[in-house]
């Protein structure tokens, strides 16, 4: 993606984004920690509610007072004290580029938009590339049609980017990965990295059409967009299953390791994306919202 | 050079290019950025894989698809092996039928001489046998060890010979003077002395509607379908004629026959008026005892534009009645007279009837025939019969003896007995070894009813038709081409020469003091032995030789399998078909093969 698209791109998602806002609380922040409230039951000093005892319950929370007068073990809940940021990191490995599809433009303009349903819903932004590492985008802090030094060249996997030289996440905040997911690596160190100190995890997981389901056949020389290697293979029916098979494999050990990690996984298409924006997808897992 | 059936099936090779696309579109090593490698992993890797042996890496199905294809075009082309190269006989049919003479030096029958010799020069086929197809089919000669030499029999032909030949066979070899060709029969003689596997060839001047022998005959034609009128019957009666002339015409014709002598003085013209196809019957007024030649004007074919009519006054046996009683001698002179083909005369004779002492002393006279009576009464008896009649005597042709009263005393000369009455013989013949018969009769008119009787002229008139018949000379002055021409020899002749029209002169063997030969060409010949002379006219009365309208000029040669079987070539369409299955079936098991493992 050229400078020219990737800003075109970005003016694509930040005018997108303006129809969502991002959702992230639902009463304005309170407390020391946090400036917001989260909708999950947290640390902070707000009491939320009361529920039984559970084996594993922090001690801390045990209501003394309730278990004198009833005899019961209950614990107090207090609202998640979430801190008002969204940290996006964006995938920049050459694989979010693929040639002869829409995933570099719909890499790029999700994450814009993503960062516009941020600001929309008063949420700071904090966008980071995975390169060679994880660097922060010039202006990432600003609108996206001010982000410098986007590029989708990377030819390392987040994971290695993320081991190289890891985000400076902003604790309690909410972290946004965006990122094919389709690299080797064990998802487990990115999500714990992601997932620590955070508020919440979102890993969007962005396909383009010819990585959900390749449609080519014959003899084909496969060359990775990133590491340049090349294997010659005779696609058939049968590759192609083994294919969608290794796929399936490999985002349900990812959906595996987000729901251990706390994070929610959402997969897109990036051609299905990029046609009309209506990302019911993302609508439904609860981060964005129409306004 | 291979020869195929069905060249045109070659055109089949323009698949293997497309083939060779389809592969080459199909196996192209396309490039294919993808995100990661990782999810390929359990694809089915190219088996040689790498840039450099991507023009190696055509797959054995598609070299077994090319063979097949390869193996399925040659099928369909039809290629045709001699079988090591054996080498085939050759029988050639030759239409001797005179009509092939028709269209004078560009006839049929030079062209397809010339054909043949030009076909039998570079052939490969051996022996070659050359086959006449007249009114009887017969071979000519031995067959040929080589086309050349067969050729050289063909090209001789042409030239006058005189030699000496069986009877009734043909002694000039192809000169199409037969009045018929019998190309049906000469083929099936064809066949009988070729055997399996020859190449049977016919050359005629049209064509077959069908060929026969379910194509195993190449037919070449020559002919060309020309206008004319032919004299197609003529007959003599002494001073009378009959002609038919036919018109085989497309218009209408007026023309003129001309009775003349045979020197060419014109006797008489008859203007004749013809629509196409007509046929008119002429009677003429002849000069008896004069030879005459009927003539048309000349046409395309000569040989029907004439007919030469030689007197055919019968011939009158001489006979000499030499009885003693008056009443017996009147009683045969009688019955002599009333054949009224019979003299009665005492020199020069064919006949003696008499005495049993009379013929003895004419024994000796020629070759006169002789009968001896025995009329006396004593001694005699009158048979009523059962009478025993060897039918097989020409004495005895229609000789009916029921309720007659033979009276006689018994025969005792011996030969073969023609009549007898119970064991009794009454009428014996016996011949000599120079060809006589002497013949004795024992009959008393007095005590027979034999004279009062039909038996008795019959008998007489056998007798005298008999010795008629064996007078020396041709039984016939006039026959049709095709005909067995008959000449009585006297005894001691071995040979006659017959002298053809172009005086082209062949000997005839004598047998059983006949001679019988059939001759090659329409017009005068001539037999001849010692001094004696006798004309033959040979007329050409064909009207279906005549008739040139369906003569072609083209060849049959039946479908290419027939032409492969003519030439002793066999397909190979079936082994190549065979081959091209293994190879599909081996194709298939690689290809299920493959499934099962890609499975």
């Amino acid at each position: 993606v050229s400078t020219d698209a990737v800003r075109r791109h970005l003016l694509e998602g930040e005018r997108e984004g303006a129809r969502f806002a991002f959702v992230a609380t639902h009463r304005p922040p309170f407390g020391l920690a946090g400036l917001r409230l989260g909708a999950r039951s947290g640390s902070s000093l707000e009491f939320q509610d009361h529920r039984e005892y559970q084996p594993g319950d922090d001690l801390r929370f045990v209501d003394w007072g309730a278990y004198a007068r009833s005899d019961k073990l209950v614990v107090k809940r207090y609202h998640e004290e979430v801190f008002p940021h969204v940290d996006l990191v964006l995938d920049g490995s050459r694989s979010m580029d693929l040639e002869g599809g829409e995933k570099g433009r719909a890499a790029v303009a999700l994450s814009a938009l993503v960062a516009a349903a941020a600001a929309n819903a008063d949420l700071t932004v904090t966008c980071w590339l995975a390169v060679d590492g994880c660097e922060k985008v010039i202006g990432g802090g600003l609108a996206p049609s001010a982000w410098e030094g986007i590029r989708l060249t990377g030819s390392r996997s987040p994971a290695a980017a993320f081991a190289a030289a890891p985000p400076a996440l902003k604790p309690q905040g909410i972290r946004v990965f965006v990122s094919d997911l389709l690299f080797e690596d064990d998802p487990e160190p990115i999500l714990a990295l992601l997932s620590r100190n955070a508020a919440a995890v979102v890993v969007v997981q962005l396909l383009g059409a010819a990585d959900a389901d390749p449609g080519e056949r014959g003899s084909v020389r496969l060359v990775d967009v990133e590491s340049g290697a090349i294997s010659e293979v005779r696609v058939d029916d049968a590759s192609l299953r083994r294919y969608r098979d290794a796929l399936k494999t490999h985002e349900e050990s990812w959906t595996r390791a987000a729901r251990r990690a706390g994070a929610a996984l959402v997969t897109l298409v990036a051609e299905d994306v990029v046609k009309g924006w209506a990302l019911e997808e993302l609508v439904a897992a609860g981060l964005l919202q129409p306004v | 050079m291979p020869l195929l059936a069905s060249p045109l099936a070659l055109l089949g090779l323009a698949l293997v290019p497309a083939l060779a696309a389809i592969y080459f579109l199909r196996h192209r090593v396309r490039r294919i950025p993808v995100s990661t490698l990782f999810l390929w992993r359990d694809a089915r890797p190219l088996p040689e894989g790498g840039v450099k042996l991507q023009k190696l890496s055509t797959p054995i199905l598609f070299f077994l698809e090319l063979l097949a294809l390869f193996l399925l075009i040659a099928a369909a082309a039809g290629p045709l092996t001699s079988c090591g190269g054996r080498r085939t006989p050759l029988v050639v049919v030759l239409d001797d039928s005179y009509s092939m003479r028709a269209g004078g030096k560009g006839s049929a029958l030079e062209k397809a001489r010339a054909a043949l010799v030009a076909e039998l020069s570079g052939t490969r086929h051996r022996p070659i046998t050359l086959v006449l197809a007249g009114s009887e089919p017969q071979s000519l000669g031995e067959p040929a060890a080589s086309g050349e030499d067969a050729a050289r029999r063909l090209r001789g032909w042409t030239a006058v010979k005189t030699q000496t030949t069986e009877m009734g066979a043909d002694p000039m070899g192809w000169l199409a003077g037969a009045p018929e060709a019998k190309l049906h029969e000469a083929v099936l003689l064809a066949r009988e002395l070729a055997g399996r596997g020859a190449r049977l060839l016919v050359v005629t001047d049209h064509l077959p509607a069908t060929l026969p022998e379910a194509g195993a005959v190449e037919w070449w034609a020559f002919g060309r379908a020309l206008p004319n009128l032919a004299i197609v019957n003529a007959a003599r009666a002494d001073d009378t004629g009959f002609a038919e002339i036919a018109a085989f015409v497309e218009k209408a014709v007026e023309t003129e026959l001309v009775v003349e002598t045979l020197d060419g003085k014109p006797l008489s013209r008859l203007a004749v008026s013809l629509a196409p196809g007509q046929r008119r019957k002429l009677t003429l007024k002849l000069p008896a005892g004069l030879p005459v030649r009927l003539r048309l004007p000349e046409d395309a074919l000569p040989d029907d534009d004439q007919a030469i009519l030689l007197p055919t006054g019968e011939r009158k046996a001489r006979v000499a009645v030499r009885l003693a009683d008056a009443a017996v001698k009147d009683l045969v002179e009688k019955a002599v007279l009333a054949t009224g083909r019979a003299v009665l005369t005492a020199e020069r004779v064919d006949l003696v009837i008499g005495d049993a002492a009379a013929s003895d002393a004419t024994a000796s006279e020629g070759d006169a025939w002789t009968v001896a009576v025995a009329s006396e009464r004593n001694g005699a008896s009158a048979y009523a019969g059962p009478f025993v009649l060897d039918r097989t005597h020409p004495l005895s042709n229609g000789l009916g003896l029921d309720g007659v009263v033979w009276g006689a005393s018994a025969v005792t000369a011996r030969g073969r007995t023609v009549v007898a009455a119970g064991s009794v013989p009454l009428l014996v013949d016996a011949e000599s070894a120079n060809g006589r018969h002497q013949m004795s009769l024992a009959l008393v008119p007095s005590l027979s009813t034999l004279p009062l009787s039909p038996a008795w002229p019959a008998l007489v008139w056998n007798l005298v038709d008999w010795r008629l018949a064996k007078l020396p000379g041709p039984e016939s002055p006039n026959v049709r081409l095709g005909a067995l021409v008959v000449v009585n020899v006297p005894h001691g002749v071995d040979a006659i020469g017959v002298t053809d029209p172009a005086k082209r002169r062949r000997a005839v063997p004598v047998v059983a003091r006949q001679a019988a030969f059939r001759p090659a060409s329409p017009g005068l010949h001539e037999v001849a032995w010692g001094e004696t002379r006798h004309p033959v006219s040979v007329l050409a009365a064909n009207a279906e030789e005549s008739d040139l309208g369906k003569a072609v000029t083209g060849t049959r040669v039946g479908t290419a399998a027939d032409l492969s079987r003519r030439a002793g070539l066999h397909p190979l369409t079936g082994v190549l078909g065979l081959a091209a299955l293994a190879v599909l079936t081996l194709h298939r098991w690689l290809v299920s093969r493959s499934a099962e493992a890609t499975a």
